[in-house]
């Protein structure tokens, strides 16, 4: 058991469902790209992977058989089939529940990959160690190499105290706990703050911001292709305009971008008069959204 | 709102032998959800519009009206009390559904709130801590920023603050700035019943940098919010109020950490905001706070958090 601290946890449970994110980054199936869920441009699941990397053994113990007993058929119907959580080693084993869940044929072919990290908890050469494990694997679903894999952090604490509070006992305990004006609060929100993180890990709950509006916009101008893709070029873009600590590397295409020395410096061209007209017929954008969003087009179609 | 007479939305007693219990009953369900005497009386009026056209005879009209009213009341009373009132709220939301846009504008509208979050988002706010502070925050170093008259006066104060809220980096865990925003998201729930199209126009706007304003601009101030009514010749207003409203955001946040760390307890949620590199709070910045119990006194989260300082 891990010891709950009960008013920090029914602080955050209320701000998850009241609409604070418990996972963040890369887009999931359920994030929509132009009003679409994403897990439209591909027929089938993706894969989850998560990572127990920066989990101690206690919480990995408490995580593991509600991962696989409980969450593991509702991230199926949000779309992800989740495979063996990732430890020191990185390799893809997925389990006898989801061998079976699978669509006939999905394994024969490259499926967009979702690596769950515990956020603030891996260490800073994780990353290149997800990009080297899954360069050496030879197998169809990874065809597409680092274009179709990428990484959402979640709030790994908190999963696990809703993996603790699915135990009646400790659910008990923690209702014994709280101030009595508010169990009858604590028996509502658990449930929606359960359902909100598994959303949030899919991206089901994902809000607008620039990098989205980005997304849509250059996703409008290449419509087939996949949303992981579209998101990498726009994230390499947006990197080059943010100071060294600001950068996020959720997609494999930009991890593997600066580790193979190509994210610095990468060549840039100013906005071309042909993609100005066909990218404002769009929507209407800036001087500077229009320049990062001719970068993020040129980056799609380069490795 | 148009507040009706209780006794002026209900179909003729005659056409029922339950209408008065009826009635009694739909009453006490008004007095817990208010709200949804404007929605009833619509759809008495459109029900019995229908019937109207149909040709049915009065009586059958009346009579059809109290059957419908049975049946609406078992399902209300069926529902908890706080799902009542939070459908209430979401009912008196609908006209801005009435709309028949086509489908790929539809499929790119925020999902609506469901219940359930309504109730959660206000019952957050008022019995945490943690919330309290951050609505603390909004009222001491944002608020004062955001232009109130002038140019920019239509652009309502909850437009800035659902601007400020998708201009922040998403974070999976509770931090100073993620309660600010969620306060924030929390003041301003008209900003989802603008289309997709204004809103990303308005958002582009506020992140926009004073170089950006050299192009051409009709067509971005064509697509911002109609209610702003903003003319090219003022954007750079705008887009220089919203660079201090983010520099507010920001000061907002700093400030919320500094009043963690000056707590000599950190009840509810505080706890999570606590930043271990921030100075505690001046006199001056623990004085307004102090003040702002006036406005706050309702919250038991603010209680909480005076006690805690």
């Amino acid at each position: 058991m891990v010891p709950l601290n009960v008013a920090a946890t029914w602080t955050r449970m209320l701000s998850v469902t009241a609409g604070a994110c418990a996972a963040a980054g890369a887009p999931g199936p359920g994030t929509r790209v132009r009003g679409r869920p994403a897990l439209e441009w591909l027929p089938g699941p993706w894969l989850g992977l998560i990572d127990f990397d920066g989990l101690n053994l206690a919480e990995r113990e408490v995580l593991e058989p509600w991962l696989f007993g409980h969450a593991e058929p509702l991230l199926l119907v949000r779309h992800v089939l989740l495979a063996r959580p990732l430890a020191e080693d990185i390799f893809i084993e997925l389990t006898a529940q989801a061998l079976e869940a699978m669509p006939e044929g999905w394994r024969e072919g490259s499926r967009p990959i979702l690596i769950l990290a515990p956020a603030g908890r891996t260490r800073p050469e994780r990353r290149a160690e997800y990009l080297d494990a899954l360069s050496r694997l030879r197998i169809p679903l990874l065809a597409k190499g680092s274009e179709l894999w990428a990484v959402r952090e979640f709030d790994a604490g908190f999963l696990v105290a809703l993996a603790q509070l699915a135990q009646p006992r400790e659910r008990a305990a923690f209702r014994a706990a709280i101030d009595p004006s508010q169990t009858r609060l604590f028996d509502q929100q658990l449930a929606v703050a359960e359902a909100a993180v598994l959303d949030d890990l899919v991206g089901r709950r994902d809000e607008e911001g620039l990098m989205a509006l980005d997304v849509d916009a250059l996703s409008s101008l290449h419509p087939l292709a996949h949303p992981l893709a579209v998101y990498s070029a726009v994230e390499r873009a947006h990197n080059r305009r943010l100071p060294h600590e600001e950068r996020t590397w959720f997609s494999g295409r930009s991890t593997e971008a600066r580790l193979s020395a190509r994210g610095f410096p990468e060549p840039v061209r100013p906005c071309t008069p042909e993609f100005a007209g066909r990218a404002t017929s769009v929507a209407p954008l800036l001087p500077a959204d229009l320049q990062r969003i001719f970068e993020a087009s040129e980056l799609l179609g380069s490795p | 709102m148009r507040r009706l007479r209780p006794e002026s939305i209900w179909p003729e007693l005659s056409a029922s032998p339950g209408g008065p219990e009826l009635v009694h009953r739909w009453e006490a369900l008004l007095d817990k959800a208010p709200r949804l005497r404007p929605w009833l009386d619509q759809m008495l009026g459109r029900h019995r519009l229908r019937l109207q056209e149909s040709g049915a005879a009065g009586f059958e009209i009346e009579r059809t009206l109290w059957h419908e009213l049975a049946q609406w009341l078992a399902d209300f009373e069926a529902l908890p009390g706080f799902a009542v009132s939070a459908i209430a709220v979401t009912l008196e939301d609908e006209r801005a559904h009435e709309v028949d846009p086509d489908p790929s504008v539809i499929a790119a509208e925020p999902a609506a709130a469901s219940p359930e979050q309504a109730v959660g988002e206000l019952e957050t706010l008022l019995s945490d801590a943690a919330f309290a502070l951050a609505f603390h925050c909004v009222d001491a170093r944002l608020r004062p920023l955001l232009p109130a008259s002038g140019e920019l006066a239509r652009v309502p104060e909850s437009d800035w603050f659902a601007l400020l809220r998708a201009s922040a980096r998403p974070q999976p865990a509770l931090t100073p700035q993620v309660a600010i925003t969620l306060v924030l998201h929390v003041l301003s729930p008209e900003w989802a019943r603008n289309s997709a199209s204004p809103r990303h126009a308005a958002l582009r706007l506020f992140l926009a940098s004073p170089l950006d304003l050299r192009s051409d601009l009709q067509g971005l101030c064509s697509s911002l919010p109609s209610h702003w009514g903003l003319e090219p010749g003022q954007l750079a207003a705008f887009v220089a109020a919203a660079g201090r409203a983010r520099v507010g955001l920001a000061d907002a946040s700093s400030l919320c950490a500094r009043i963690v760390a000056s707590a000599k307890a950190r009840p509810g949620g505080l706890a999570l905001l606590a930043d271990g590199s921030a100075a505690p709070a001046s006199p001056e910045e623990l004085g307004a706070l102090f003040r702002n119990v006036r406005k706050y006194r309702h919250m038991g989260g603010f209680q909480q958090l005076l006690s805690a300082l």
